[in-house]
């Protein structure tokens, strides 16, 4: 017989490792290589779709792509392994530290328009393959743009604050009681995906309103909106199919004709689009099961 | 009569003539009332998205009707072939979403409109292939050229009087 308490030590072994079970392997035959799993990932992530200048042919994820936000236009950096510009010199430490505590190398703090908040949910699995795929990303020696963001936004202290405040790191936690599939779509959404960031209507202080998660927010990253993605009929996405959802995820195309823009269509093709119909289903399910919020963000 | 008068044929000349110069200058498009026009191209806009919805329908559901698919597309190509004329002067103002750039950026917008005409082109071209992969893969570039034409010369939902949720 099983000690009660070795019985949840093996428990407590077992959720422990439920995390890395999340990883589906989308590759099937032999084991996928730590960049080729990283690659899954990187779709999963929009394609990191914030650090290619798509509209004026930037060379991919070498950053200089504006991100507008109440506080500023930021442009996102350059991710590509060049030594000098991009994260060349970085170790796999780093770029732990810099998804998961929003820290750079250097100890100064990241401004939070780079999704750390929701990247700290990621596993260290995840992680560290999405960094050996990163490594194998063509290094572009472009330098990177200053962000065009007026005091005292701009001050980094001002991110340390923030973060002291609104930020709190630590892994995706799987729910007991829920199947493996919500499991995978609410990793995907809340932390891979982080759609929260810019499907969440933010504070004045550029929190995040926990009770609005995903209703939809007027100041999107390219000064649009972003639209309420909650299942609520009349102003969210509760009247699209399944086969709706999970078409608009690979092509931009909605129910009725019209077509993702902008950065949504950049994150769809260079991300999202690639993902394994497992993937989004496994999403769909996750969307499908939150609060509806009514949340009309038309004029 | 032996003999017609200069008069007569001065007249008929100057009737002639006049009835050609009006011919020549009533072309409608001077005459049109802008809110008609703009009401006319919402229908055209509509039905583009009403053909790429149904092409979308088709293939998210696996239906039958792939045969369907060249129909539609071939009607996308004439419908990106209009938006070069409904845009004319002086139809900027009013229940519209289009942005002033289509006119002060007129390039810009003529070489949008022509994307799409090929990209649907195209799709007329891989729609008899009944390859659903191939054709998937082509849509998805017309709805990108719906997009890249949209962010540029339309109002974004925030301010879109056509956007309702």
């Amino acid at each position: 017989m099983i000690a009660c308490s070795r019985r949840l030590l093996l428990l407590l072994l077992l959720w422990a490792a439920a995390p890395g079970s999340l990883l589906e392997a989308q590759t099937a035959g032999a084991t996928p290589s730590p960049a080729r799993r990283g690659e899954v990932v990187f779709r999963a992530a929009g394609g990191c779709g914030c650090h290619t200048d798509y509209e004026r042919d930037g060379p991919r994820l070498a950053g200089g792509k504006p991100i507008k936000t109440p506080f500023g236009t930021f442009y996102g950096t350059n991710i590509t392994p060049d030594p000098e510009h991009g994260l060349g010199k970085w170790n796999e430490a780093d770029f732990l530290r810099a998804m998961t505590e929003g820290q750079a190398p250097d100890g100064s703090h990241y401004f939070p328009v780079f999704p750390y908040p929701s990247f700290t949910r990621m596993t260290r699995g995840d992680l560290s393959d999405l960094w050996a795929y990163l490594r194998t990303v063509k290094p572009v020696p472009r330098a990177n743009r200053p962000h065009d963001v007026p005091p005292p936004f701009r001050w980094r202290f001002g991110a340390a604050v923030w973060k002291a405040l609104f930020f709190r790191p630590g892994p995706f936690r799987p729910e007991p009681g829920h199947p493996a599939q919500w499991s995978r779509g609410a990793y995907l959404v809340t932390a891979v995906g982080h759609c929260g960031e810019c499907h969440t209507p933010r504070r004045l202080s550029g929190a995040p309103k926990a009770n609005m998660f995903l209703a939809g927010s007027l100041d999107g990253p390219e000064g649009q909106l972003a639209p309420n993605i909650t299942p609520h009929r009349a102003t969210g996405i509760g009247d699209w199919s399944d086969a709706d959802l999970i078409w608009f995820l690979q092509t931009g195309g909605y129910p009725d004709g019209e077509q993702a823009e902008g950065l949504m269509a950049e994150v769809i093709e260079h991300g999202y689009g690639e993902l394994g119909e497992a993937d989004l289903r496994a999403i769909l399910v996750y969307l499908k099961s939150l609060p509806p919020i009514r949340n009309r963000l038309a004029k | 009569m032996k003999r017609t008068s200069k008069g007569i044929w001065a007249l008929s000349f100057v009737l002639v003539l006049g009835f050609f110069l009006a011919l020549f200058f009533s072309t409608p498009a001077l005459a049109d009332n802008p809110a008609g026009v703009i009401a006319y191209r919402q229908k055209v806009m509509g039905a583009k998205s009403g053909h790429l919805g149904a092409i979308g329908q088709i293939l998210k559901h696996g239906l039958s009707y792939t045969g369907h698919i060249e129909g539609h597309a071939k009607a996308l190509v004439h419908l990106a072939g209009l938006l070069e004329e409904v845009f004319p002067e002086g139809t900027g103002k009013g229940k519209t979403d289009a942005l002033p750039e289509i006119w002060s950026d007129r390039d810009g917008f003529l070489k949008a409109a022509r994307k799409l005409k090929s990209e649907a082109s195209n799709l007329v071209k891989v729609a008899g292939s009944g390859d659903r992969s191939a054709i998937g893969a082509q849509v998805k570039k017309v709805g990108k050229s719906c997009g890249g034409c949209h962010k540029n010369y339309r109002q974004p939902k925030k301010k879109r009087y056509a956007w309702k949720k």
